[in-house]
């Protein structure tokens, strides 16, 4: 073989390349695309399952994956991840199929996560309260516009910041924040208060509502 | 209610999607990147024999896209019976016996490599030594692989080229342990390294990537039982394994034969040694019995330093 050497101390590694690299990568090689599916599938499946129920996800994922690669030239090369713009996608099609999908799916969990503690004299003596009090948010969520609705549960649920949320649903930042404290303000509101009766709405900025 | 807690508190928690759903999806979608895909044409075999080392690693790659065309036609009884009419060692008709369904098998393995091999030697570069069985010749290879996956290949003790495209040092280190993690991670790769194909079962490039994972110095035997388990785990609709006992590989090293039939009738045997679960030889034949490309590891190890290009 060979008898002398170099130093390999210089030599750089590669990271895995990053959605908006793969999805530029896909434009040429279509391919590529599927690295965007295997990174991203399992979570908007768990976002789709958690809007419209597990049967409908399945259906609905494989959807969104489909509808984004013929997409893909649309998609803004600036911003480094796919996700956002895929939880948009999912959303579009739970508005577009929503006339299909089962509507007694529960939205909110029977029973709260351990790591939302409950204090147990609490949960023993309100069980009846909180029962109560569980089916009226629920119902408070389902009365919401799906506009709001979508801007709540993916920052509630999915954790996307106020600037993912706002490409996920293609609308300004600003609109976002407003809506988000709105909706504070809303769900603290007694139950039955219509805050389409309140005007409230009309503080939202209207630019770039888009979403349906 | 402070940020939505008691929103955020029941928030549910759906199991994550089965097996099956995703590859029914990803199917789905390859089928349709099908669809976009114009042909290729044809690629020109340059004729530079300084670019004919530079090739070697490509045609490995490329071989897999030839033999996935081969056909949808099953062709299994034909295919089975390749290496038993061999003219080696590998797989002589006495040896020959299915003992176990490979998932068992495999899972043999994964315990055995996980108990049994170390990584050998230290530093930063991957150094393989193998023997491509389908050069004229049958020639011996180095390749050394730096951290960031270019590497220099080349005939032993002759000219070494500059290539790339190898799994980088990085990605190796991010290869999780349990195998479901595991196949995941392997099914993301397989995608970004291109050993997939539209319309085929995703299980079929992992099997790719499994067969380029398993003869590498810098994959822990932690992570090579993993890859065992997720063989033992792959979609036999697509890919069906059998173990056909003690056998040899073609450098005469004795090992237990695992043996994938594909749906289009090639056949891929992988030799496996007996004490330590080391992956010794790989080979692939056509649906008409001839080989379609192999490779026999004969060594690898962990060094410090590259070689300089020429000898």
């Amino acid at each position: 073989m060979t008898s002398r050497h170099v130093d390999t101390d210089a030599l750089r590694e590669v990271p895995a390349p990053r959605d908006n690299e793969l999805i530029a990568r896909s434009l040429t090689d279509p391919d590529a695309f599927a690295g965007i599916f295997d990174r991203h599938f399992a979570t908007i499946h768990r976002y789709l399952a958690r809007r419209a129920g597990a049967d409908a996800a399945d259906d609905l994922a494989s959807d969104v994956f489909t509808i984004a690669f013929g997409r893909r030239v649309g998609f803004d090369l600036e911003y480094e991840q796919a996700l956002p713009w895929l939880y948009g996608i999912a959303g579009n099609l739970l508005h577009g199929n929503r006339r299909r999908l089962n509507r007694d799916v529960a939205l909110l969990a029977r029973h709260p996560r351990p790591e939302a503690p409950v204090a147990f004299e609490e949960r023993v003596d309100s069980s009846l309260d909180a029962r109560r009090e569980f089916l009226a948010l629920e119902r408070r969520l389902r009365r919401l516009p799906q506009a709001d609705l979508d801007t709540l549960l993916l920052h509630a649920w999915e954790d996307l910041s106020y600037a993912e949320i706002a490409e996920a649903l293609q609308i300004p930042i600003g609109t976002v924040r407003s809506r988000l404290n709105r909706l504070r303000r809303k769900l603290r509101e007694p139950d039955g208060v219509d805050p389409a009766r309140t005007g409230r709405q009309q503080t939202e900025s209207r630019q770039g509502e888009g979403h349906a | 209610m402070r940020d939505f807690t008691e929103i955020r508190g029941r928030r549910p928690e759906p199991q994550p999607p089965r097996d099956e759903v995703v590859l029914r999806a990803r199917e789905s979608l390859m089928r349709t990147i099908e669809t976009e895909t114009a042909p290729q044409p044809p690629a020109v075999e340059a004729t530079d024999s300084r670019a004919a080392v530079v090739r070697l690693d490509q045609r490995r790659r490329r071989m897999w896209r030839v033999v996935a065309g081969v056909g949808a036609a099953a062709c299994v009884a034909v295919a089975a019976s390749i290496f038993v009419v061999g003219d080696d060692g590998l797989g002589e008709s006495g040896q020959v016996q299915v003992i176990e369904a490979g998932p068992q098998f495999t899972l043999r393995q994964a315990a055995l490599v996980a108990e049994k091999s170390e990584l050998v030697g230290a530093g930063p570069i991957r150094h393989m030594r193998f023997v491509n069985l389908t050069d004229e010749g049958q020639p011996t290879y180095d390749a050394y692989v730096r951290p960031d996956g270019t590497a220099l290949v080349g005939e032993s003790g002759g000219d070494l080229q500059e290539t790339s495209g190898y799994l980088t040092s990085a990605q190796l280190a991010e290869l999780p342990a349990d195998p479901y993690q595991l196949r995941t991670r392997m099914l993301s790769l397989s995608s970004e390294l291109g050993l997939g194909y539209p319309g085929e079962a995703p299980d079929r490039a992992l099997y790719r990537l499994a067969t380029e994972l398993l003869p590498d110095p810098e994959v822990t035997p932690e992570i090579k039982a993993g890859i065992y388990r997720v063989l033992a785990g792959l979609d036999l609709e697509a890919i069906r394994a059998r173990d056909l006992g003690v056998g040899a590989d073609r450098a005469g090293r004795p090992g237990d034969v695992l043996e994938f039939t594909f749906e289009e009738g090639y056949v891929d045997r992988l030799v496996i040694d007996r004490e330590t679960s080391a992956l010794l030889s790989t080979e692939t034949a056509d649906r008409e019995g001839k080989p379609a490309g192999g490779q026999v590891y004969v060594s690898a190890e962990m060094v410090d330093t590259m070689p300089l290009a020429y000898a």
